[in-house]
């Protein structure tokens, strides 16, 4: 599952190889209130070897009492090791603690990937996913919407839902797994909370499956607390 | 869209008595161009150039030569680009504001044309490669292939495809995206979808997708209805969702959209996220515009069975013979059009939906061949039926380019194929954004960029010529004959040949000789051909056919 801490994480690491002059790095003005820095450049840091090709832009913000993570970019940058990052679209996630419990919103939309992490960023082709995570001491609730590419692979999730109240952290929703001939198989779980569902394929329906994903989600709301 | 009408409300039978006018066919009350001047307009229209003077030698040596010569345009290398700029004219294409630039990948100002059109060139130079190789007309939405030249292969995550018969214009290749998006011709290039991006809910694709494919325009529907703010996004998806007026068209429009949401970019400025098929979001529809794929009612439960469902659809055929009729016609197809349209989708399918059966149907109207009108005709004939018609900008250079050697070029930039530093627009042609019709008669700033351009390309091609090293546009001339000399009358023969495909009559020979002797005295022979050549060029005869 994609974190964004995982971008966020190389977005500072880009800026490690930075020189005196290159890339620009601003950042906020006096009577902006975000922290942060935003970068561009077109150019080779002389220090370090790096090379920038683009911009970008990291910021956080108070709102209330919600913290909001933002980054956006549109670049590579290629160490002198020759390890390439891209970041090509954004980041939005949001901190909000309630009263009884904590929330992460977080929507992660384009190509973020690095050519050495161990990381989902190493592995991924795209992104487009929207994460609602609700979190208190005896519950926690993740909604899931969107669609990554994976080690070739892609899938889709339409209002997949985890919630330990209701269904003992069994998923609902609908999952896509695309073939290679842009074909589709979905599994539509059941409001029965047993984890299981209807396999279709191209809208016919084939067989009844159980399949196993809590790891990969609790392994995401780990990396969203992280942040 | 008119033919889709029609079988729709059961369009009644020849034998129909309760037939309406436009059910069957009526001749056009047109008188023929001659052989010469359809030789001509059948030379311009499929190769985009004038027909030789051998070729005009062979018609008027045997009259049945016009089929041969006919036949032999369509496998012209020339036919493919000729198919090229009609598509990229029809469909808007070449234009010059797309959302990525030249220089994010690496380009230079000076290429910025070349790489534009380039960009342009793809999804027009699919459907000319397929019209010109006379290949199943289907293949434009179901091919597993694309069209390429260098600059595309280096931007685009595409690589060569050996093995397969290559364009005519060795510049450009088969080629294959390599980002995993299925196949699909057209539907699948990129070059479309930066020309038609993203808008919200990926919705100015289908809008596209259904007027280019299907010639049917959601955006000329007439539509009543209490409008919410533009400003409120979410007021406004509840409208286009919910709103009977409103949904006439989406109901169509937005599952054709859903299907394309693959080229759906995080960010419409990223190179990377433009260039590049995106699987993992082609099912982001559903969410973004509440729509399953689909087209025209049809679901799509794969993105690689779109092109398929394309093809089947009647009015996929239907509007391939629109296409050609209108470009061919040079006119917009109406209702009256009907039996027409219905006669010439007959040929078509007889023809294996091969482009040269709808041409060569086309071509043979009465219509196509008017080079005047009876005096029986009307006023809405008179409207209708194109007796001459302008040369297009592309064909325009590409004439001037045959005839003198002569390309008018300026900063990297061809001038008569951009508007950025050059007279497209102005010449007669479209400009995506801005004029999407061509001009259909002459009006000052075209005269005004013709003036120049002739004078330009006969001042080219007569330095050349008469030092000896020109184009061969002057074949019998040399510095010292004059008017005096044989020579000069032959040479004016072969020039109206060559430029009209006509005599020339005594009226204007005379005016030209006095025209050579008034321009030799106050310069040279040099000027006085220049002059002679470039009134020619300038003459309705060689710009309109």
């Amino acid at each position: 599952m994609p974190d964004p801490g995982a971008v966020f994480a190389m977005h500072d690491y880009a800026l490690r190889g930075r020189g005196s002059d290159c890339p620009f790095v601003l950042g906020p003005m006096d009577d902006e209130s975000w922290t942060g820095a935003r970068w561009a450049g077109f150019c080779t840091a002389e220090e370090t070897g790096w090379t920038y090709d683009g911009h970008g832009w990291r910021w956080e913000w108070m709102e209330g009492a919600s913290t909001l993570y933002h980054l956006l970019g549109i670049y590579e940058v290629t160490t002198a090791e020759g390890v390439e990052l891209l970041v090509s679209g954004m980041i939005d996630v949001e901190r909000e603690p309630l009263e009884d419990s904590t929330r992460w919103w977080a929507l992660i939309s384009g190509t973020f990937q690095s050519s050495t992490a161990d990381d989902w960023t190493g592995r991924t082709s795209g992104v487009f996913l929207e994460i609602d995570h609700e979190e208190a001491d005896a519950w926690d609730r993740t909604t899931l919407e969107g669609g990554l590419g994976y080690d070739d692979h892609h899938v889709d999730l339409i209002d997949v839902v985890l919630d330990s109240r209701e269904c003992d952290g069994n998923p609902t929703g609908r999952f896509g797994l695309r073939a290679p001939d842009s074909s589709w198989y979905d599994l539509q779980l059941d409001a029965t909370c047993d984890g299981c569902g209807a396999l279709s394929w191209s809208g016919r329906e084939l067989a009844r499956v159980c399949p196993d994903i809590a790891g990969p989600i609790d392994e995401l709301t780990s990396e969203l607390r992280r942040l | 869209m008119i033919l889709w009408l029609a079988c729709a409300t059961g369009g009644p039978t020849d034998s129909d008595p309760a037939a309406p006018s436009w059910a069957t066919a009526e001749p056009a009350p047109v008188v023929p161009l001659s052989d010469d001047l359809l030789l001509r307009r059948l030379s311009l229209d499929l190769r985009g150039q004038l027909p030789s003077v051998g070729e005009l030698e062979r018609l008027r040596a045997d009259p049945e030569e016009l089929d041969v010569l006919l036949a032999e345009f369509l496998l012209d290398p020339r036919h493919e680009e000729r198919m090229a700029d009609m598509f990229a004219q029809r469909w808007l294409t070449r234009t010059e504001t797309y959302p990525i630039k030249y220089f994010e990948f690496g380009y230079e100002d000076d290429e910025a044309h070349a790489w534009r059109r380039s960009v342009a060139g793809e999804p027009a130079r699919l459907v000319a490669y397929v019209a010109a190789r006379d290949k199943p007309w289907d293949e434009i939405v179901t091919a597993d292939y694309t069209i390429a030249n260098d600059l595309l292969l280096e931007s685009w995550p595409m690589a060569e495809l050996e093995g397969r018969e290559q364009p005519s214009n060795p510049e450009w290749r088969v080629a294959q995206y390599t980002d995993g998006r299925p196949r699909g011709g057209v539907l699948m290039s990129t070059g479309l979808w930066w020309r038609y991006y993203q808008a919200i809910g990926n919705r100015s694709r289908g809008e596209a997708a259904a007027r280019l494919l299907a010639c049917t325009n959601f955006l000329e529907r007439p539509i009543v209805f209490d409008s919410p703010s533009t400003l409120d996004q979410d007021a406004l998806e509840d409208a286009v969702r919910q709103d009977p007026a409103c949904q006439s068209c989406h109901s169509g429009l937005d599952p054709i959209s859903s299907a394309l949401f693959g080229f759906s970019a995080a960010d419409v400025n990223s190179p990377h996220e433009m260039s590049t098929y995106h699987p993992e979001r082609e099912r982001q529809g559903v969410t973004d515009n509440g729509s399953e794929p689909g087209w025209f009612g049809e679901p799509i439960y794969a993105v690689g069975e779109l092109g398929p469902v394309v093809a089947a659809d009647p009015r996929f055929a239907s509007c391939a013979v629109e296409s050609f009729t209108e470009e061919l016609l040079r006119r917009e197809t109406e209702l009256d059009d009907f039996p027409l349209l219905q006669d010439l989708e007959g040929s078509f399918e007889q023809g294996d939906r091969r482009a040269s059966a709808l041409i060569t149907a086309i071509v043979a109207t009465d219509e196509y061949r008017a080079g005047g009108l009876l005096p029986e005709a009307t006023a809405e004939h008179e409207k209708r039926i194109a007796t001459r018609r302008l040369m297009s900008p592309d064909q325009l250079a590409d004439s001037i380019e045959q005839l003198t050697g002569y390309r008018w070029t300026s900063f990297g930039y061809d001038q008569l194929t951009n508007d950025v530093y050059g007279y497209r627009t102005l010449t007669g042609g479209v400009n995506p954004t801005v004029v999407d019709t061509p001009q259909v008669g002459r009006d000052l700033t075209q005269g005004l960029v013709n003036r120049r351009l002739a004078q330009a390309a006969a001042t080219y091609a007569v330095e050349g010529d008469l030092a000896g090293a020109g184009p061969g546009l002057l074949v019998h001339v040399d510095e010292v004959k004059t008017p005096a000399d044989a020579a000069f009358d032959q040479e004016l023969d072969q020039l109206s040949d060559r430029l009209h495909a006509r005599a020339l009559d005594d009226l204007s020979r005379e005016v030209l000789t006095e025209l050579w002797w008034a321009t030799a005295e106050a310069g040279d022979p040099v000027d006085a051909w220049a002059a002679v050549v470039a009134v020619q060029l300038r003459d309705p005869a060689f710009w309109s056919y």
